[in-house]
């Protein structure tokens, strides 16, 4: 989860490095978060469609845990490392929330109101017209489309 | 998500703080230590 008014800090929890750490002849494997040779660090991506395919995330399974979802933009610091579509950082924290829509308006309301604990802008998708935004919209036509097609 | 191959690192320190922090209640701020009475030097 992340804090509120308070960055989140990235570790590493790669499998092999928390093996290794239990294996005294490897010595200290911790590591400054993030390398490139390592895929820790807190992810982030300047592509919105591929941020706005994160909203249906194993959306066909249950998922109990999951009470909503959110888009938005993030400010990350620290030690970045640069990919193709997107960066890895040591901290981060919300720069603006964007909240898809629900299908009760009551449950969207509550959840802004929840995230108004991170003092940023927490807007309805609906009610802006950003990059994420029609990114969001041109996902979930596409999604509708191929929806329709796979019924036929 | 998928950000590729890493192209380059580099350390990114913000010009102002990112996480809105609450300010500190009037009574929680850190007092200032009391001053020293000045002497006129002799």
């Amino acid at each position: 989860v992340w804090p509120a008014e308070a960055e989140l800090t990235a570790g590493c929890n790669r499998a092999w490095t928390r093996l290794r750490a239990h294996l005294p002849w490897c010595g200290d494997v911790e590591h400054h978060v993030p390398v490139s040779r390592c895929s820790c660090g807190i992810y982030a991506t300047n592509d919105p469609d591929l941020a706005a395919e994160y909203l249906y995330l194993y959306s066909e399974v249950l998922q109990p845990h999951v009470l909503y979802r959110a888009i938005g933009l993030v400010s990350l610091w620290g030690s970045v490392v640069e990919g193709e579509t997107g960066w890895r950082a040591t901290f981060a924290y919300p720069k603006r929330i964007l909240l898809p829509r629900s299908a009760r308006r009551s449950d969207v309301e509550a959840v802004r109101a929840g995230l108004s604990d991170y003092g940023v802008p927490v807007e309805l998708l609906d009610e802006t017209d950003t990059p994420v935004a029609r990114a969001v919209r041109r996902v979930a036509r596409n999604r509708r489309r191929r929806r329709s097609t796979q019924s036929w | 998500v998928e950000i590729g191959k890493p192209q380059r690192t580099y350390t990114v320190e913000p010009v102002e703080d990112p996480v809105p922090r609450e300010e500190p209640a009037p009574d929680e701020a850190p007092a200032e230590p009391e001053r020293e009475p000045e002497v006129p030097a002799r």
